[in-house]
């Protein structure tokens, strides 16, 4: 599509090929569409992927839910431990079958999800005290489920559980239980921050830069807006509203510097990343400080203001990661 | 791609199993360190299981699981660091530790027979429509208390389960894993020793629930309060201080309060 475009602009602007050579780029066009998918039915495929994996995997925990009561406790567990090991080797086929790894990727989800499964079940027909080690296990299967068959939302999905366990772990030193374990602030965000710099830092292939970025950077945003709002879940041994006062400057600091990053190096999801976190700073922020005294009109109009601000911003932030400046 | 892609996840998978099952087979490695036979009223069938077939039961307490009136030194034996400025010791969400739990039947009792002592003094009176009525009332409260009532309470906390099952070992005790939370229940200027803040602490089992294993799971099916099927269960403690149900015997229905 695009590439025509640039014909038409060419032809707009007096540039005319020969017939020749048009007919060789056509021909030459027409090989490049025909090999490679059409860009909406691949979305339209991985959403459908997506949404299949996610239905099937709660197809399988209300399937086992149902009937586990009439099983006994060795069928119960040669079932649960069957299930996600049949699901590899069906990604393992499907994979093989077909290169685009849509049906791959909804068999490897599935298996994920029948691990999760089988680690929580497991817990509860023994009487196991819950533990945030499960998150590890969870995390090493969808990642390295991901990265044996290069399917990106099994690695995603064990990027996020891998997170969830890193920061538990401060907690669970502690010895506090599930859930408060994930209870601290600075965790979660110094877990994100690891994460968001690991691809500078160790040698991860490229094709997963992304997946890291995106959980560290959530995570680390996620953690200093806990932070920002509520004091008591740090672990400094100050005052609630300096804890506070303090996370909102270091998370501007760090809204703005991730923003500053995805421009520089032409990264979307950082850019618009960091700025989403910056916007939903500043509205909590302004709404915390003036909703009480401005009049309700003054207040809207307020963040009317912003919002317009914001969307000026984000223009000037896309056509910088477009310019890479 | 690497020749068997599935290895390190198929791995993954088996060494996650091994663990727990690895645990639960050390805890019946041996003869249970502790039992305890408990009944509906203490542990019930959790309500709300939706298309779920398996049974489980809830703890259900006669008095809340707090131990009260101790002091920062106390719960300095239990790895609480407390400071009198500090509401919840700076740990909000508690710990892990240990707590001891028993039936306390007699207090139990008492609550019986003071409803049957009132009850039986009310027969006495002139049958008129406020006798009647409270008579009724007391029928409701005396097969509440009779029925549905626990009788289990929390009588220590620690945290060590060895040091604690060799204090109680008197077969009326168990041991269970517990989020422990201690908060502050007076500060220091309300109590007679002026420097002396005093603490509550708070204990919930982990995990909250016991599963029933299939054999025994009619016994306690449909009994959530609707039914007036009674049963007792059979609680146990292995070698790895895993809590598990050994047996569930259904029992004949208490006897109704007189009408």
């Amino acid at each position: 599509m695009a590439f025509k475009a640039e014909l038409l602009q060419l032809a707009e602007e007096g540039i005319v090929l020969d017939e020749g050579t048009l007919d060789r780029i056509r021909a030459h066009h027409g090989a490049l569409l025909a090999d490679a998918p059409d860009e909406r039915l691949s979305l339209g495929m991985r959403l459908a992927s997506f949404v299949g994996a996610v239905a099937l995997s709660a197809a399988v925990f209300f399937l086992f839910y149902r009937f586990w009561g009439a099983l006994a406790v060795t069928s119960q567990v040669a079932i649960l431990v069957t299930a996600p090991l049949l699901l590899v080797a069906v990604t393992h086929a499907l994979h093989r079958r077909e290169k685009t790894g849509y049906f791959a990727t909804l068999a490897a989800l599935t298996a994920v999800a029948a691990f999760v499964l089988e680690l929580g079940a497991l817990g509860t027909i023994f009487n196991l005290p819950p533990t945030p080690h499960a998150f590890l296990a969870w995390g090493l299967f969808g990642i390295l489920l991901g990265r044996a068959y290069d399917l990106r939302l099994p690695h995603f999905a064990g990027m996020v559980a891998l997170g969830l366990w890193v920061t538990a772990l401060p907690g669970e030193l502690r010895g506090e239980p599930l859930p408060d374990v994930w209870g601290r602030g600075e965790a979660l965000a110094l877990a994100g921050l690891a994460f968001l710099l690991t691809p500078r830092l160790a040698g991860v292939r490229a094709r997963w830069h992304d997946d890291h970025r995106i959980v560290g950077m959530v995570g680390l945003f996620v953690g200093l807006f806990v932070l920002s709002v509520h004091g008591r879940a740090s672990w400094l041994p100050v005052d609630h509203d300096l804890i506070e006062g303090l996370y909102q400057v270091v998370g501007f600091g760090a809204g703005v510097a991730v923003t500053a990053w995805g421009v520089r190096e032409r990264r979307g999801h950082l850019a618009n990343g960091g700025m989403i976190f910056l916007t939903l700073l500043c509205l909590f922020k302004a709404a915390d400080w003036w909703w009480e005294w401005l009049p309700r009109w003054a207040f809207f109009l307020l963040i009317a203001a912003f919002a317009i601000g914001v969307m000026v911003a984000l223009q000037r932030v896309r056509r910088a990661v477009s310019e890479g400046r | 791609m690497a020749r068997a892609p599935w290895a390190l996840p198929v791995a993954i998978v088996l060494g996650a199993t091994l663990v727990p099952l690895a645990k639960v087979g050390v805890d019946r490695s041996a003869e249970p360190r502790m039992t305890l036979t408990l009944t509906h009223r203490e542990l019930m069938q959790r309500w709300g299981r939706n298309e779920n077939s398996g049974e489980v039961l809830t703890w259900s307490w006669g008095m809340v699981p707090e131990l009260d009136s101790l002091t920062a030194a106390d719960l300095e034996d239990l790895g609480f660091h407390c400071r009198d400025q500090e509401y919840d010791c700076g740990i909000r969400s508690g710990r892990s530790g240990w707590i001891v739990v028993t039936l306390d039947t007699v207090t139990w009792q008492r609550g019986v027979d003071s409803l049957r002592t009132i009850f039986d003094s009310l027969l006495a009176l002139p049958p008129d429509t406020v006798t009647r009525a409270r008579l009724r009332e007391l029928t409701w409260q005396l097969e509440q208390q009779v029925r549905q009532t626990s009788r289990l309470r929390a009588v220590a906390v620690g945290d060590d389960p060895a040091a604690l099952a060799t204090r109680y070992a008197d077969g009326a005790h168990l041991v269970l894993a517990a989020r422990l939370r201690p908060y502050r229940s007076r500060w220091s200027g309300d109590t007679r020793d002026p420097e002396a803040s005093l603490y509550r602490i708070h204990a919930d089992p982990t995990p909250a629930t016991l599963y029933v294993p299939n054999e025994y799971a009619a016994e306690v099916r449909d009994t959530g309060g609707y039914r007036d099927r009674s049963f007792a269960v059979t609680v146990s403690v292995g070698r790895g201080w895993l809590p598990r149900v050994d047996r569930v015997e259904g029992l004949e229905p208490e006897p109704r309060a007189p009408e």
